[in-house]
């Protein structure tokens, strides 16, 4: 048999199969340890199901390596990351499934953390079940990331207009839940 | 909605884990006073404590299985890429052989000659000149059909 390749072959072709990836196998293990655990708690405590954040998690980093994501500074490619991640989270929840995320969290989030004792930490899983996915995302993306309200409104796809409000709106609400106990 | 002009200050301090403790007593004082603020921290230090010990608490798997499932993907995107182009060659070279084969049919399903023997024989053995052409056109397509199916897989 005649052996045309990688000689003969077209070079679009010779091109695809060896595609490289933005960002090299180091740096993007630094980047991982780096990014991945608060990844995780963001969607872990977004969604309610940590197995379900450990799917989109990885979902997220294969999309981030496949996409051409800024790699030239470690806040944008972070944001970057967690945009792929929320964009996930929104098509997981808008997908008809039986058992819907909407359903379950509250059960979800109630199973967490009950060795914990009664600190804020621990009134907290059961106040954010209580919250609507996308009031989730963004108290989290604001008070445990440290985020803006523009980073927050370009990570969720929101106008940055109304997030200033919506934020306002969550985050009082969910102060009232902690102030009970974090039951509604 | 009523905010504060010190809200700025008070989320930077719980973000960089400076409250209560490293806050200034200006500060702390303050917020004891203000509802908003004090909402902020209650919040606030709750998600902080939070994302600390699910950060803590998380295990990692290896990057180097991500990195390998990336680098597969994206080479996968490519092959398509390219190979698409070829997918519609083989489709209008299979439109162009086809209607080769309909007009060399229609010439041979003619009346007279070699065609007429054709047809007398096709008529013998019971089959009309149209069901044979379309026996022979279900023949070949299934033909490119196989084909082209096996290719993709």
């Amino acid at each position: 048999m005649t052996t045309i390749w990688p000689q003969a072959a077209p070079a679009a072709l010779n091109e695809a199969v060896t595609a490289e990836l933005p960002m090299d196998n180091g740096a993007f293990a630094g980047f991982y340890e780096r990014t991945a655990r608060p990844l995780w708690a963001y969607l872990a405590r977004s969604s309610g199901d940590q197995a379900l954040a450990d799917d989109l998690m990885q979902e997220s980093f294969v999309r981030f390596l496949c996409a051409d994501a800024p790699t030239d500074g470690d806040v944008e490619a972070r944001r970057y990351l967690f945009r792929i991640a929320s964009n996930l989270l929104r098509d997981h929840w808008r997908r008809p499934v039986a058992a819907s995320i909407e359903d379950m969290p509250e059960m979800a989030f109630a199973a967490a953390d009950t060795t914990a004792g009664w600190d804020a930490r621990a009134q907290l899983a059961p106040a954010l079940a209580s919250l609507r996915p996308r009031e989730r995302q963004m108290l989290w993306l604001a008070h445990a990331e440290g985020y803006s309200h523009r980073e927050v409104a370009e990570i969720m796809g929101l106008g940055s207009a109304s997030i200033r409000l919506l934020l306002f709106r969550a985050r009082r609400k969910l102060a009232t839940l902690l102030e009970k106990g974090g039951r509604a | 909605m009523i905010s504060c002009s010190r809200s700025d200050e008070i989320q930077k301090t719980l973000t960089a884990g400076r409250w209560p403790l490293a806050a200034s007593a200006d500060l702390r004082e303050h917020v004891s006073g203000c509802r908003s603020c004090a909402e902020l921290v209650r919040v606030g230090a709750a998600f902080q404590q939070d994302r600390a010990a699910m950060v803590q608490a998380k295990r990692l798997d290896s990057p180097s299985l991500l990195w390998w499932r990336a680098q597969l993907r994206r080479r996968q995107a490519a092959l398509e890429k390219v190979s698409r182009p070829m997918w519609g060659a083989q489709v209008t070279a299979m439109v162009l052989a086809l209607c080769v084969a309909v007009g060399f049919l229609w010439y041979l399903l003619r009346d007279g000659g070699l065609q007429g023997t054709l047809r007398s024989v096709m008529i013998g053995f019971g089959i009309t000149p149209l069901l044979g052409m379309v026996t022979l056109l279900a023949v070949l397509m299934g033909g490119v059909v196989v084909y082209l199916t096996l290719e993709r897989e």
